[in-house]
């Protein structure tokens, strides 16, 4: 159907207009507290994990400024470890762990699966008030007082000799952690028991698939850092446990129990972003991803192959020299699957009717990112080579390429994509495009220089440096400043469309996807009825019914590929 | 198929069905139970170097762990999708044990020549 | 528009939530969910049991010395007899519930709660023992070893001993609350509860706790090896 044979949205808007949607049914905030709408959850979620990232935003501004001067003028040695260890802490555990499972993904699963809720939705509630619970005691440990052990924990450090608030901190990881696995189970449950009729497992939305592995990563590992953690809370409050040598217990140990949640906890941020990207460059390149199974495949197998490279993290900490020769040819080994979902996104990019909105630019950020993070993590995980760079800014540029390359660029893609479903307005595209080059520049330009750093054998989580290296770290400081304006203008401009936003209507991109066919912002229960599906997923290639002309008068080239004028 | 096997019922209350283990089910399994705690006991007091009494103990727990699994639980003779589900935890667990070679190889010396 | 005025606007059964089609779906859905809960607690224990085995491996003399000397085997195996019949009798507690028979489910449900009570009491006692002998890890730890072992690495068993027979326990009375709280609500016939799935799902999580301890008793009071 061409876009010119529906009047652009009006009907549709006008039927959603006036019947109550998911935002505006009832909003008390008792309503708002006590909901089990997942949608409702995902809006709370989102609230929540904003402000952690505008506080562990903050820390990081405070450690680029601290660094500006390799003497440390601004602050006092021990404070500089505590803003550090919030930064970590805070960014990790509480904002890219849930950041795009516990908002997008607890937004569109049930929509993606064409169901009313998910399987479990007073859990779900539940897992948000976990969070709350676990971030405000983190939080306020870290602030009032601070921690510094660094992300890690590392004992005996953590356990017996730091003089800071570890064992509050642990607590309030602890709960968060039990929020991770609630909402793990909750989508395991969900993605196996409430697809709608005809919604095989090869017709499933990637960014389901996607949210399936990480879903199994977080229920398989979650419980082990959970009592890693215990254990060396038992320890710091109690003096006995079995990590602190001096009474006969052994660190390294702990570092096994450690990374064997954390190494795939990595794949739990990344997994995600990775489907919003296919989600994303589906309908921005109007094609079916390239090679669907394979994309399966390797999701899979990354979960699988996640949680057998733990040992890459210890290659210079006591490890055996042959086990970490196993751990460092399996690292190579779960690079391939990576490697696969780059190859399939290019061939999907390659021919296809590419149209540069503010997501897609976000997603084609991620790609370019995210393969320099990987392919340094090779570079780390080869035996020598990390001899070298352990412990330097490479490995600090390294995981900052896939996080912040990679799964922050991700999320900010999801977020503008279904921004117009969450909320029914579309946000101001040109300033989207704006920040997105702005995030684009500012994150290398503020990465890239701690490549060159770490080569050169800058440590990380020092504020004293040798003058020569200052260079570079004004440079990244630099860097970092355009990297916070490219978010700041976002969360300016989302907050301006929600009231001055325009009128989105069910399906502003013309894409494909149940969440597509209901109304922006969705009702209640979603579906008025519940749908049978009988075609493949990113089904570009037949007519696309609900495509409407899109909100800047820009036609979206549809499927007869009748027009181009977006281009 | 499966749920011949045990002759279960399929009975309901109201709505939905289940299956329904007899009870005879119960008591043998509880019985085989208490047969392979005894075994375990007197395995251990007979020696079979470390290794072997320890291999005896553990096969004669996981036995014990899979029939608590199977007849208690009511894994076996349920969906494909449960005993997936049900499986799941005890067969990552043992990746964790990896950890083991570690340990095991921290001694070894690199062969002369090697570095 | 309440949960309660989905149900009646779709007229399905009592019991049945707004999210689901049928029972059915129901049903599995609770099964899938509670066995993927079981999994992360088989995750969580398993931390503990990988701690367990490095220590132990690297230190069998003492963690045998230590165990064979101090845990006391018939107070173990009694225990073990006692779990197990617990799990018996919750089985056939899922067997009433799911004939619908309110009494001898509830019949039962008590004799499994009797039974977590002795095993707790049992506990009790074995861990009073050691708190005597100063075995409790911290300050006032004391263990003298025959053969001149590591007090250190004694201290490390006990840790590991306390650590692990203390999270079953936790595990007990969790389910002791739980099976109170059944036993209450399907006493006062709630609606919530004439249905079996509430008392199956508790069920998977007591056999659980079982399938714990039936690892922990060989590998605490056996201690295989040579004696
Ligand atoms: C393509 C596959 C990857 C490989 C082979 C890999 C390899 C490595 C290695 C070997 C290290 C340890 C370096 C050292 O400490 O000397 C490392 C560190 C790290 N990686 Fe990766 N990585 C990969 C992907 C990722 C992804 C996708 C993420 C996150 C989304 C990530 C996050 C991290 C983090 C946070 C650290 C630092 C941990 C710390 O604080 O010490 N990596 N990586
Ligand atoms: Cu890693």
């Amino acid at each position: 159907m061409s876009a010119e044979a529906i009047p652009p949205g009006i009907v549709l808007e006008r039927e959603s207009a006036s019947r109550p949607n998911y935002l505006n049914w009832s909003h008390s905030v008792k309503d708002w507290l006590l909901t089990t709408d997942h949608k409702r959850i995902a809006i709370l979620y989102l609230v929540s994990i904003t402000i952690m990232f505008g506080l562990g935003g903050i820390a990081a501004m405070a450690i680029r400024a601290e660094l500006t001067s390799p003497h440390g003028h601004l602050m006092e040695s021990d404070t500089y470890n505590k803003m550090f260890t919030m930064h970590g802490v805070v960014m990790i555990f509480f904002f890219l762990v849930p950041s795009i499972p516990a908002t997008l993904g607890n937004f569109l699963l049930p929509l993606m699966l064409g169901a009313r809720d998910l399987a479990f939705p007073r859990l779900n509630l539940l897992s948000w008030y976990l969070f709350t619970l676990g971030g405000v005691i983190a939080l306020g440990a870290m602030i009032c007082g601070g921690v510094d052990t660094g992300w890690t924990f590392y004992t005996p450090y953590s356990s017996i000799y730091s003089n800071s608030n570890v064992a509050v901190t642990l607590v309030g990881l602890f709960i968060a952690g039990f929020s991770s696995i609630v909402t793990g189970i909750n989508f395991i449950a969900t993605i196996h028991k409430m697809r709608a009729p005809g919604l095989t497992w090869t017709r499933l939305p990637l960014f389901i698939w996607a949210h399936y592995a990480t879903s199994i990563i977080i229920v398989l590992g979650t419980p082990v850092v959970a009592v890693t953690l215990g254990l060396v809370l038992v320890e710091r409050t109690l003096h006995i446990g079995i990590f602190d040598p001096a009474i006969g217990g052994d660190p390294i140990l702990f570092q096994h129990m450690f990374w064997f949640y954390s190494h795939p906890a990595v794949y739990i941020m990344i997994l995600p972003a990775m489907g919003v990207i296919n989600e994303v460059l589906a309908c921005f390149c109007r094609k079916r991803i390239f090679g669907y199974t394979f994309v399966c495949g390797s999701t899979l197998a990354i979960a699988v192959f996640g949680f057998m490279v733990w040992g890459h993290h210890m290659f210079v900490t006591g490890q055996s020299l042959y086990t970490g020769m196993i751990f460092s040819a399996l690292s190579f080994i779960v690079a391939v699957p990576s490697a696969i979902k780059v190859f399939n996104w290019t061939a999907t990019i390659y021919k296809g009717e590419v149209w540069f909105s503010a997501p897609m630019i976000y997603c084609l950020g991620f790609i370019g990112l995210f393969t320099i993070g990987g392919l340094t993590g090779l570079y780390c995980s080869s035996l020598s080579v990390d001899v070298h760079i352990n412990m330097t800014y490479f490995v600090v540029a390294h995981f900052h390429y896939v996080m912040v390359g990679g799964a922050t660029l991700g999320y900010l893609a999801g977020l503008h994509f279904w921004w117009p479903k969450m909320t029914g307005r579309m946000y101001p595209e040109g300033w989207a495009k704006v920040a997105a080059g702005l995030a684009f520049v500012g994150f290398n330009l503020t990465f890239f220089p701690q490549f060159i750093l770490g080569y050169l054998g800058m440590p990380r989580r020092y504020h004293y440096y040798p003058a020569e290296f200052q260079i570079w770290h004004v440079l990244s400081t630099a860097g970092s400043s355009v990297l916070a304006l490219g978010y700041a203008i976002p969360l300016v401009y989302f907050l301006w469309s929600l009231k001055y936003g325009e009128k989105a209507g069910p399906n502003p991109w013309g894409a494909a996807g149940l969440e597509w066919t209901v109304a922006s912002p969705p009702t209640q229960f979603n579906f008025d009825e519940l749908p049978v599906v009988t075609w493949e997923a990113y089904n570009y290639d037949v007519p696309h019914e609900n495509a409407i002309v899109d909100h800047s008068k820009n036609v979206l080239p549809d499927a007869e590929g009748a027009s181009h004028s977006a281009h | 198929m499966e749920h011949g096997s045990h002759s279960s019922e399929i009975a309901y209350t109201d709505s939905g069905a289940a299956h329904i283990t007899p009870p005879s089910t119960y008591f043998k399994t509880y019985v085989i139970l208490l047969v392979l705690m005894v075994a375990t006991i007197a395995a251990t007091f007979r020696d079979f170097g470390t290794v072997g009494n320890n291999a005896i103990a553990m096969a004669i727990a996981t036995t014990k762990a899979t029939l608590v699994v199977a007849y208690f639980m009511q894994v076996k003779g349920s969906s494909r999708l449960t005993i997936m589900w049900a499986l799941i935890g005890f067969v990552t667990l043992p990746f964790m044990w990896a950890t083991m070679v570690d340990y095991l190889t921290r001694d070894w010396i690199p062969h002369i020549g090697w570095q | 528009m309440s949960v309660e005025a989905a149900h009646d606007a779709h007229g399905h059964h009592p019991v049945q939530y707004h999210q689901f089609e049928d029972m059915e779906q129901q049903n599995e859905t609770y099964i899938v969910g509670m066995w993927s809960f079981l999994v992360t607690e088989i995750m969580f224990f398993g931390g503990l049991f990988l701690a367990y085995s490095i220590f132990r491996m690297n230190n069998q003399a003492i963690f045998t010395e230590a165990g064979h000397r101090y845990l006391e085997v018939d107070k173990g195996a009694f225990n073990t007899v006692v779990l197990l019949t617990s799990s018996l009798s919750m089985a056939m507690c899922v067997y009433y519930a799911q004939k619908a028979d309110r009494v001898k489910q509830l019949l039962c449900l008590g004799f499994t709660l009797l039974c977590s009570f002795v095993f707790l009491g049992v506990k009790a006692m074995e861990w009073s023992k050691e708190f005597a002998e100063h075995h409790l890890p911290g300050a006032n730890f004391a263990y003298v070893s025959d053969a001149h072992l590591s007090t250190a690495k004694a201290q490390i068993f006990f840790c590991l001993y306390f650590a692990m027979t203390g999270l079953h326990a936790i595990h007990v009375i969790v389910g002791i609350l739980l099976m109170v709280v059944l036993g209450v609500l399907i006493a006062a016939r709630r609606p919530g509860v004439k249905y079996y799935m509430p008392v199956e799902m508790f069920g998977l999580y007591w056999h659980f706790v079982d399938i714990v301890w039936i690892f922990l008793f060989p590998l605490f009071y056996l201690i295989p090896g040579k004696r």
